[in-house]
C-alpha cells in the first residue's frame, strides 16, 4: 500500500480495490517492513478485517461513508480501543484490555476507516525518540516523537493515515522527521476522552498522513463535539471543503525570526526559505516578524508539562517507578515536587504568550504564521545534542522550541514536507493559523505540498521497494 | 537532558522530606538526584520572573487566545 487517501477511496470506488483486500495488505507490511521498523506494538487481524468485511458489504449496498471508508489506518497506543489494551508504551501499564473505544475512534469507524493496530510511542507520550522505532529513511536516526511509530507507519507507505498526539509537537516533530504531513487542531477540536493524557491543557490529537488531503480526511472524521471533553464545547463547525486546492492568492504569510526559531541548521534554513519564495510565487504577501515572548517558550511548555503529568502519573511513581524510563520518571518526580507557584507561573505563561501570537496575528494582519517546523532534522539514535554555530543544544529542547508555541497558544499547526537535507532526510515546514482555523492551514499547506520539487521521494524503507 | 547542579545538604534533606511525603519511597529514588533535578528545573521556572510579573499573575491580566477572533 502506498497510495494517498484519495486514492485509496477512489479505487474502492470503481472497484478495483476491497476494503479487505487493502486491508490485507496493510496487515501483511505492518507485519513485516512494521516490525522491521518497529513502527506497531500490536496488530489487530481479527477485528480490522471483520470491519473490513462489514464496510464491503455496505460499500456493496451503497451506503454512504465517509472519505476514510474502508481505508487502514494505524492508532498510536495512547487511545483507547475496545477489547484491546492501552499501555501507552510502558511496562508500568496492565495488559488487559480496556472496555470502550476512545471518542476519536468511535468517530473514525462511524466513517468505516479499518484500525489494523496500535503504533509505537514514546514511552507516556513524552519524548521524541520513540524508541525502538527507526526513520524510513535512514534507521539508524530517530522517527522522532512521541508519535514516533505512527510517523513510521504512513512514512513507509504502510498506512495512508495514522492517529497522533501532540502535547509540545508530537505529531509535527514525527511528520517533519518522517517526511509526511502532520495536523496538530485547535485545542479542544478533537475530543481526548479515551486517551492517556500527558498534560491535558496542552494535549492535542490530530492525524498524520501521507498528504494533506489525508490530514483533512482523518480531522474531519475525527473532530467535534464531545460532552465527554469539555474542551470540545462550542467550537465552530470544520469547514475544509476545497481547502487542499483553493491556493494562497492574496493571504498574507507571517515569516517567524528570532528566538526560538533560531538557531537552525543551514540546510533547514535554506528549505524552508525556498518553500516561503514558492508561497511569495503563487501570490502570498509575505510579512517577516518576530515575537520576544516566545523565548520562553520552554519554560513555560516544561513548566507546565512536568507538574500535570506528575500528578497524573503519582499512583505509578508509587507502585511501580522501577517499571518507568529513569529519564521520564525523573521528569515525573521533579513535576511532582515543584512548587505550585511554579506551575501557576507557567500557566501564565502560557496565557501571555497565547496573547502575544495573537497580538502579532493582528498587528501585523496575517492569516498564517510559518516557521520551519523543526531547527534541524532526524538525529541518530544515540545522539543527545545538536551542534548549531551559537553552541550546542539538547536534541529534545531542540525539536520542541518551534513546535510548542503552538501548544502553548492552543493555534492549529501543520507540518508539511518542504525538501531534504544534503543527507537526503527530510525537512519540514510549519503553518500556524487563528483560532479554529484549520482552513487557512491547510489551504498554505496545499501550496507547499503541489509546489514541493521532492514531492514525489519516499524513503528507503518503504513498501514500494519491498515489493 | 538536564545537567546535575551543586546541591547542598540541605536541599538532599528537603528533598528527601518532599519524597516521603508524596510516598516516593521506592530504592530508585535518590534524593541527591532529586535535589539537582529540582535545582534545575528551578533555575528553568525562573527565566519566566521577567516576563510574569506579580500583577500578571492576577487572572485576567492577559486575554485567553483560544477562542475564534470576535
Amino acid at each position: 500500500m502506498s497510495a494517498h487517501v484519495a486514492e485509496l477511496a477512489a479505487a474502492l470506488k470503481s472497484g478495483e480495490a476491497t476494503s479487505t483486500s487493502l486491508t490485507e495488505s496493510a496487515l501483511a507490511a505492518a507485519g513485516d517492513l512494521g516490525d522491521h521498523l518497529g513502527a506497531f506494538v500490536l496488530l489487530d487481524e481479527e477485528g480490522a478485517l471483520e470491519r473490513a468485511s462489514r464496510t464491503d458489504e455496505a460499500l456493496a449496498s451503497g451506503v454512504q461513508l465517509g472519505p476514510l471508508a474502508g481505508i487502514p489506518i494505524a492508532m498510536k497506543d495512547i487511545v483507547d480501543m475496545e477489547a484491546l489494551p492501552t499501555r501507552a508504551g510502558s511496562e508500568a501499564y496492565p495488559d488487559e484490555p480496556v472496555a470502550r473505544d476512545a471518542t476519536l475512534v468511535a468517530k473514525l469507524r462511524a466513517e468505516g476507516a479499518v484500525i489494523v493496530g496500535k503504533t509505537t510511542t514514546h514511552e507516556l507520550a513524552c519524548g521524541v525518540y520513540s524508541a525502538p522505532v527507526s526513520n524510513p529513511w535512514s534507521p539508524d536516526r530517530i522517527p522522532g516523537g512521541s508519535s514516533g511509530g505512527s510517523g513510521a507507519a504512513v512514512a513507509s507507505g504502510i498506512v495512508p493515515m495514522a492517529v497522533g498526539s501532540d502535547t509540545g509537537g508530537s505529531i509535527r516533530i514525527p511528520a517533519s522527521l518522517c517526511g509526511v504531513v502532520g495536523l496538530k487542531p485547535t485545542y479542544g477540536r478533537v475530543s481526548r476522552f479515551g486517551v492517556e493524557p500527558l498534560s491535558w491543557s496542552l494535549d492535542h490529537l490530530g492525524p498524520l498522513a501521507s498528504s494533506v488531503e489525508g490530514c483533512v480526511a482523518g480531522l474531519q472524521a475525527m473532530a467535534g463535539d464531545d460532552p465527554l471533553d469539555p474542551a470540545t464545547a462550542g467550537q465552530p463547525p470544520l469547514d475544509l471543503e476545497g481547502a487542499v486546492s483553493a491556493g494562497v492568492e492574496s493571504l498574507r504569510v507571517g515569516v517567524l525570526h528570532g528566538p526560538p526559531f533560531e538557531p537552525l541548521h543551514p540546510d533547514v534554513a535554506a528549505a524552508t526559505a525556498a518553500t516561503v519564495g514558492r508561497l511569495d510565487a503563487a501570490g502570498a504577501h509575505i510579512v517577516d516578524l518576530s515575537i520576544p515572548e516566545l523565548a520562553h517558550t520552554i519554560a513555560a511548555e516544561f513548566g507546565i508539562v512536568g507538574p500535570e503529568a506528575g500528578a497524573y502519573h503519582q499512583e505509578m511513581l508509587r507502585d511501580n517507578p522501577d517499571l518507568i524510563d529513569p529519564e521520564i520518571r525523573s521528569l515525573l518526580v521533579a513535576g511532582l515536587l515543584l512548587p505550585a507557584s511554579q506551575y501557576i507561573k507557567a500557566l501564565r505563561a502560557k496565557e501571555i504568550i497565547s496573547d502575544a501570537i495573537r497580538r502579532a496575528f493582528e498587528e501585523h494582519e496575517v492569516d498564517v504564521l510559518v516557521s520551519p517546523t523543526l531547527p534541524a532534522t532526524a538525529a541518530l539514535k544515540d545522539q543527545d545534542e545538536f551542534e548549531y554555530s551559537a553552541g550546542t543544544e539538547p536534541v529534545t529542547v531542540s525539536y520542541v522550541r518551534t513546535t510548542a508555541p503552538f501548544n502553548l497558544s492552543g493555534l492549529p499547526a501543520i507540518s508539511v514536507p518542504s525538501g531534504h537535507d544534503s543527507a537526503g532526510l527530510p525537512v519540514g515546514f510549519q503553518i500556524a493559523g487563528r483560532p479554529y482555523d484549520e482552513r487557512t492551514v491547510v489551504r498554505v499547506a496545499g501550496v507547499v505540498e503541489e509546489t514541493n520539487p521532492d514531492g514525489g521521494r519516499t524513503p528507503p524503507l518503504h513498501v514500494e521497494e519491498a515489493t | 537532558m538536564w545537567r546535575w547542579l551543586e546541591v547542598d545538604d540541605n536541599a538532599i534533606s528537603r528533598a528527601r522530606s518532599q519524597l516521603s511525603s508524596a510516598g516516593l519511597t521506592h530504592e530508585v529514588f535518590d534524593a541527591q538526584e532529586v535535589a539537582a533535578d529540582l535545582a534545575e528545573r528551578t533555575t528553568l521556572s525562573e527565566s519566566l520572573d521577567e516576563m510574569v510579573t506579580a500583577s500578571e499573575l492576577v487572572p485576567g491580566s492577559a486575554l485567553p487566545a483560544v477562542r475564534p477572533p470576535g
